[in-house]
């Protein structure tokens, strides 16, 4: 292998790029535009649950009930309705996601063994309504249990069982310091797989492939300058947007930074050949970019662990997991950003990026010797 | 317009679509696969969650904390750990997500009524299934402080006649039954994969003409832009429909995706939704010169529609601004009309608030690539 052959070609694909300055302003500024707008934009936090309160009964105790929802934080009342109908249209129309229904006969039932309220959740958006479940759930209890304090007269604080607990890597439970290492991850897979899908089938495409294949360039030369200014770009862009997660929206940076760069290398160097093995094997850039759309974005979206805990997925689904880049790096950047893991824990994630590496890289360049 | 030159150009791009083998396959077949894939991975559902518990007490307080979070269905006590070290390490491979320890003296601290604690770690990198954790561990604890505090209480005699009526509460979850976050992922997943087809397909169209420099003989021949422009579109439409019908299929017959509305609404909305992103498509295509370009430019336009259409982030949370952007975003719309219709059931009428915007979107995006290609041709 010549270096000075490799050089050759990534300074004509350096070049290449640099005469298109909008393609450069894309690839270099974009990532960065879409971390920002993105960290600003999405939480999965759920607080203030519209609610609809239909309170038949109007008494101190259907009103203390009302009360103890409110306050909780959780849920808060946007409207007062007269009949079960405004409930039915507000959820309908998804304006209201929980609604609370106390009956006529709250205050006498009160009086007797037990006493029935009515409470719908909206189950059309699923996570919100898990987290109803289980809120609603808990203020009914602590309700109770109060009541029942109150009327034998004795504190219940001192009777219950309370757990003390210590959220990890993430006190405040802030869904941004879970995503944007996730949307970093996100943006890269696909944007790596994109970068390099192209360079190839377009090269066929234009017939420069002939001329190419009539130098007595290599192969592997070939590839590795033809990566080469998009490995860079790639680590620029981790880089900057790592550096915007931790500066503009303090998502705390737990880990070491060589160990960021080691991995962030190895997965640069996986999906960039992932999309070079497309490029080779499609030799049509619709056809590489939709092979490469589908190889990378949807995959990095919802098979990642990006939003869906990999855990919770059918074992089926969790072993193709397996094979999408993205999972080890979103793995990585949350281990290194928020739990402060080191290269022990990480290990097993660089492994696998290093064998894609290795699979895509050898694929690539046997397929390109047949096809020449 | 003429009839006539539309399908001219419809027959050559047809001509042009089918020769390429891989691609017709990729279109056809991928939706399928991917809504398979994707449909499973799609779950929030908290269950099951890898627990470990230490058991410092050892009585029968404790084990009945031990049984009440193992019969919740939620927790999984996957491991006993001997010290608390050993419960860390668990936590920092991400072996377990909750660690439960019970201090010593528990139980007297119960019989004694001065409030018992127990120790709880979470482990939060993902806030979203770290405070349902914790609610639903919390609702564990309240239920067994209750069970114990009202067992007292019978087993006092003189106190039993003081026990006041508990409230009940009732949850109907509405539209979604189970709480299956499937039935409302996969709808959502079906406009990923549409957008996904039919955006990335058009963007390419045009460009690739400039790009083989046929362009030059298309612009000598007498067609007008608009036929060109339909022409263009409609195989990529029909390309859309035939995906839409497979992947509704894989959803109501595969996933058992409750269709409670009506199909032909799901359809033609479908359509509606399908010209909106392919006009976005065309556009994009009339904006670029080299098909790199349109790649690039179209996935820059795709990952935010995707992330703000409110598929898994709901728009209310956004920041007000953001919010007002998402309504020049056709996914969207889209995204709650087909939620609406597979799980409401909702007609037309509640739906029109949703329905003519998106036709607005299409129909602007459509003009303006028209006007924009007429432009570049001259």
């Amino acid at each position: 292998m010549s270096f000075t052959r490799v050089i050759a070609v990534a300074r004509k694909e350096t070049l290449q790029i640099l005469r298109d300055p909008r393609f450069l302003f894309l690839a270099f500024a974009f990532p960065v535009v879409l971390i920002f707008l993105f960290g600003y934009a999405i939480t999965l936090d759920v607080r203030e649950i519209p609610t609809v309160i239909l309170d038949r009964s109007n008494s101190t105790h259907s009103r203390q009930l009302i009360r103890s929802f409110v306050n909780s934080g959780y849920f808060s009342e946007i409207a007062r309705a007269n009949s079960e109908k405004e409930i039915t249209e507000l959820i309908d129309r998804g304006e209201a996601a929980f609604a609370l229904i106390i009956p006529f006969d709250f205050a006498e039932q009160l009086q007797r063994d037990r006493a029935p309220v009515l409470t719908i959740a909206d189950g059309s958006d699923a996570n919100t309504s898990q987290s109803i479940v289980a809120y609603s759930r808990r203020i009914l209890t602590d309700y109770n249990l109060k009541r029942v304090g109150s009327a034998i007269g004795i504190d219940v604080s001192k009777m219950r069982v309370t757990a003390q607990t210590r959220f990890w890597y993430n006190q405040e439970l802030d869904s941004r310091h879970f995503l944007v290492p996730g949307l970093i991850a996100l943006i890269m897979t696909t944007l790596g797989a994109l970068l390099t899908s192209l360079t190839v089938a377009r090269e066929w495409e234009r017939g420069t492939m002939e001329l190419l294949i009539s130098t007595p360039i290599k192969p592997v030369e070939l590839a590795l300058g033809k990566l080469l200014p998009f490995y860079v770009i790639g680590m620029f862009d981790l880089f900057l947007s790592s550096a915007v997660a931790v500066i503009i929206f303090d998502v705390p940076f737990r880990g070491s930074l060589v160990l960021l760069t080691i991995s962030s290398s190895l997965f640069l160097a996986a999906v960039l050949s992932m999309g070079y093995m497309i490029s080779v094997v499609t030799r049509s850039q619709q056809l590489a970019y939709q092979v490469s759309m589908l190889a990378s974005f949807l995959p990095g979206l919802l098979l990642s662990g990006f939003l869906f805990p990999i855990s919770s997925m059918p074992k089926a689904i969790q072993i193709i997991s397996l094979a999408v880049p993205g999972r080890y790096l979103i793995d990585i950047l949350r281990g290194i950003f928020l739990r402060g893991a080191g290269l022990d824990i990480l290990l097993p994630n660089l492994l696998a990026l290093a064998g894609f590496t290795a699979l895509f890289a050898i694929l690539a360049v046997l397929t390109f010797r047949r096809s020449v | 317009m003429s009839f006539r030159r539309i399908l001219t150009v419809l027959t050559k791009e047809i001509q042009e679509l089918l020769r390429d083998r891989k691609l017709v396959m990729i279109v056809l077949i991928s939706p399928v696969v991917q809504l398979i894939i994707f449909g499973y991975a799609a779950t929030y559902d908290v269950n099951n969650i890898p627990t470990a518990l230490i058991d410092h007490d050892h009585s029968v307080a404790s084990r009945e904390i031990r049984s009440a979070l193992q019969s919740s269905r939620y927790f999984d006590i996957k491991y006993y750990p001997e010290s608390p070290g050993e419960m860390t390490e668990l936590l920092e491979r991400g072996d377990i997500w909750v660690g439960i320890e019970i201090p010593p003296g528990f139980a007297e601290d119960i019989a004694a009524r001065q409030g018992a604690e127990i120790g709880v770690i979470i482990e939060a990198t993902n806030s979203n299934s770290a405070s349902i954790t914790a609610a639903y561990l919390e609702g564990v604890l309240e239920r067994f402080s209750r069970k114990s505090l009202l067992g007292f209480l019978k087993r006092n005699q003189t106190m039993t006649g003081l026990i006041p009526a508990q409230v009940e509460s009732s949850l109907r979850i509405w539209y979604n039954p189970d709480l299956e976050s499937r039935n409302f992922n996969v709808p959502a997943v079906v406009v990923q994969i549409l957008v996904v087809m039919t955006l990335l397909l058009t963007s390419m169209s045009i460009v690739r003409e400039r790009e083989f420099g046929t362009m030059e003989q298309l612009v000598v021949t007498p067609i007008r832009s608009t036929e060109l422009i339909i022409g263009k579109a409609i195989p990529y439409g029909l390309i859309g429909i035939i995906d839409v019908a497979l992947i509704l299929a894989v959803a109501v017959f595969y996933f058992q995706v409750p269709l409670v509305g009506s199909l032909a609404l799901l359809f033609g909305t479908a359509i509606i939704f399908m010209i909106s992103t392919m006009a976005i498509g065309l556009l994009i295509s009339t904006f670029s010169t080299t098909q790199q370009q349109a790649m690039i430019s179209a996935f820059f336009f795709m990952m935010p529609a995707i992330l703000l259409s409110g598929f898994a982030f709901p728009i209310e949370n956004m920041p007000e601004s953001i919010q007002y952007l998402t309504y020049l975003n056709p996914l969207r719309y889209y995204v709650v009309i087909i939620r609406s219709i597979f799980l409401k059931g909702v007609g037309i009428g509640p739906l029109l608030s949703e329905i003519i915007p998106l036709t607005v979107c299409g129909f602007v995006a459509l003009t303006l690539a028209a006007l924009r290609f007429r432009k570049r041709i001259r």
